[in-house]
């Protein structure tokens, strides 16, 4: 067990490495943030609750695609031997997922600065909308994550990894809607903590299952 | 005889499914009235018309306006003027004596031939303050043994739905035949991850395959007959979405299977995506429509499949037509892997 968490902090840390020798890929990604709220703003000007919400998320759904599907890349794919040789599945997985989170969490947060600056703070409940966006973010990176790794072997990936990932990621998104609509005060809901255990329960299962399933994946 | 005895059960139920879900009678049933108020005291008179009745026939026309069992007005007089379209007079008494200023009444028609047709909430009888008529009119309780009863084996006359009641057996039983059919491509999926056998592979592909065409069959089929009941092809609502959504995961599930060249790893991922986008899945139908109303059965203050929408008739039709088409979904999948089978045989040779 400590060994793997050794082996877990060692992958981690090389992500980043790997990461922060090539920024540009990084820098594309908050590129895009900018540049796509940038025109929302720009068409909209003004916007009510519920374009705002619909805009973040899928902004943050296309940010998230980018991020992510560079998870099983060719970097990794040339490197599957050190992996295979050296590493468990799980440990993989889960180094890939943690990375993945965290800086897809960053994203998420940085778009509520630039929605916020760009159009007008209608979040009325802050502790409630945080929840929302980081059980919802878990839910997407754990699609994304098992999805790139589906998606790896197979051709013309870029394209497959949207196909496949964006309607397995909308029963995530629609919850997390429902929760930052109450949290911006557009609906009145009493059992909101239940609709965040359902989305946690959802999130747990995602988790689950990509973790399972993975060791078929990556040898294939 | 041995292996194809289902065959022959699939087309038989099937034939059964077609012809008697498609020929017996819809029950007679009041499909228009027109007034909806009526005025305490006076005489109402209603122009009424029917659906598969046989008015002008039936010599013992007799209607009633209902508030509850004991509280009934017979008609004073009915004019058929053919089946289906009649007058109807009634005799209002002069108070509803329940304390209330104005109550819906159920309007029931009965005779011999097509025995009762009821139309719940259809007449608001209001009193008139100003004035108080006395003319004679009282309240009787309704003798149900007098009624003649409905005859032969028939559906459920419902207001809304009309003729299109009878898609319950393809457009209902189509979805749960492709939900069976995706189980078992489930369990064929994780046999093949157990075993690594790529016969359990192709199985999951054909059983996969014939679900999503299920699936699509079951949208248009939905389609339409929302169009003829919520007035539009498409609408907003979530079980609606829910399904296409499924479709959508499930039409992905053939695009990976295309784009992966070698023969193991493209069973392997399938495999594994399968099994995730079924779980995945199951929120998207099972839970999601449960949160928000739909104008589905069961949602929003519909009530659920059961009562008048899926009464005892329907039902002997309803579940031999789920075992038809999935017998069917088996069928066509038993022949895609069969073919599968000797295309790999051919490209081996």
């Amino acid at each position: 067990m400590a060994s793997q968490l050794l082996q877990l902090t060692k992958l981690i840390e090389k992500e980043f490495k790997l990461e922060f020798r090539k920024r540009v890929s990084l820098a594309s990604v908050l590129l895009f943030l900018v540049s796509a709220s940038y025109i929302c703003y720009k068409v909209f000007i003004n916007i009510n609750g519920l374009a705002w919400i619909s805009l973040f998320w899928i902004i943050l759904l296309f940010a998230s695609i980018n991020l992510i599907q560079r998870t099983f890349n060719q970097n990794y794919v040339r490197r599957k031997w050190l992996y295979y040789s050296f590493y468990e599945p799980s440990t993989v997985y889960l180094s890939k997922f943690l990375y993945n989170l965290f800086f897809l969490v960053i994203i998420a947060f940085l778009l509520l600065f630039l929605m916020n600056t760009f159009f007008e703070n209608f979040i009325k409940l802050p502790s409630l909308f945080v929840y929302g966006l980081i059980l919802g973010t878990i839910g997407i990176t754990g699609v994304m994550t098992f999805i790139s790794s589906v998606v790896m072997h197979a051709e013309n990936n870029g394209v497959l990894m949207s196909i496949l990932a964006m309607p397995l990621t909308l029963p995530v998104i629609l919850l997390a809607v429902k929760v930052h609509a109450v949290s911006f005060g557009l609906i009145q809901d009493t059992a909101v903590s239940g609709d965040l255990l359902l989305l946690g329960g959802i999130d747990l299962l995602i988790f689950g299952l990509g973790i399972m399933l993975f060791p078929n994946i990556w040898k294939a | 005889m041995k292996y194809w005895w289902w065959k022959v059960l699939a087309i038989a139920t099937f034939s059964y499914v077609l012809l008697a879900g498609l020929l017996t009678p819809l029950k007679s049933g009041i499909y228009s009235v027109d007034k909806t108020k009526g005025l305490l005291g006076s005489t109402l008179s209603l122009h009424v018309e029917t659906y598969n009745t046989y008015m002008s026939s039936a010599l013992q026309n007799v209607a009633f306006l209902k508030l509850s069992d004991n509280k009934v007005i017979r008609s004073t007089s009915i004019n058929e003027i053919n089946d289906y379209t009649a007058k109807i007079n009634f005799e209002l008494p002069s108070e509803l004596s329940t304390g209330k200023n104005a109550e819906r009444a159920t309007l029931i028609i009965n005779n011999e031939v097509d025995g009762s047709m009821i139309l719940p909430n259809a007449i608001l009888l209001k009193q008139d303050t100003t004035l108080i008529k006395q003319n004679g009119a009282k309240w009787t309780a309704l003798d149900v043994a007098s009624l003649f009863p409905n005859k032969g084996f028939r559906f459920p006359y419902r207001n809304k739905l009309h003729e299109t009641i009878r898609n319950t057996f393809f457009h209902v039983a189509i979805w749960f035949a492709m939900f069976i059919l995706l189980i078992i491509a489930l369990v064929y999926s994780i046999r093949y991850l157990i075993s690594k056998d790529l016969q359990f592979d192709y199985k999951a592909a054909a059983f996969t395959n014939i679900s999503i065409y299920f699936g699509i069959i079951g949208l248009i089929t939905g389609a339409i007959w929302a169009k003829f009941t919520w007035g539009a092809f498409w609408t907003a609502d979530v079980k609606l979405n829910m399904a296409a959504i499924s479709v959508l995961i499930y039409a992905a599930y053939w695009m990976l299977r295309s784009s992966i060249r070698d023969v193991d790893s493209k069973a392997r991922i399938a495999a594994s995506y399968n099994i995730f986008a079924f779980v995945v899945m199951i929120p998207l139908i099972f839970i999601i429509p449960r949160l928000t109303d739909s104008l589905h059965p069961g949602n929003g203050g519909n009530p659920a499949l059961g009562g008048e929408d899926l009464d005892n008739s329907l039902r002997l039709i309803f579940y031999p037509s789920i075992i038809a088409l999935t017998l069917i979904g088996l069928w066509i999948a038993n022949l895609t892997y069969r073919l599968q089978i000797i295309h790999d045989k051919t490209l081996e040779e």
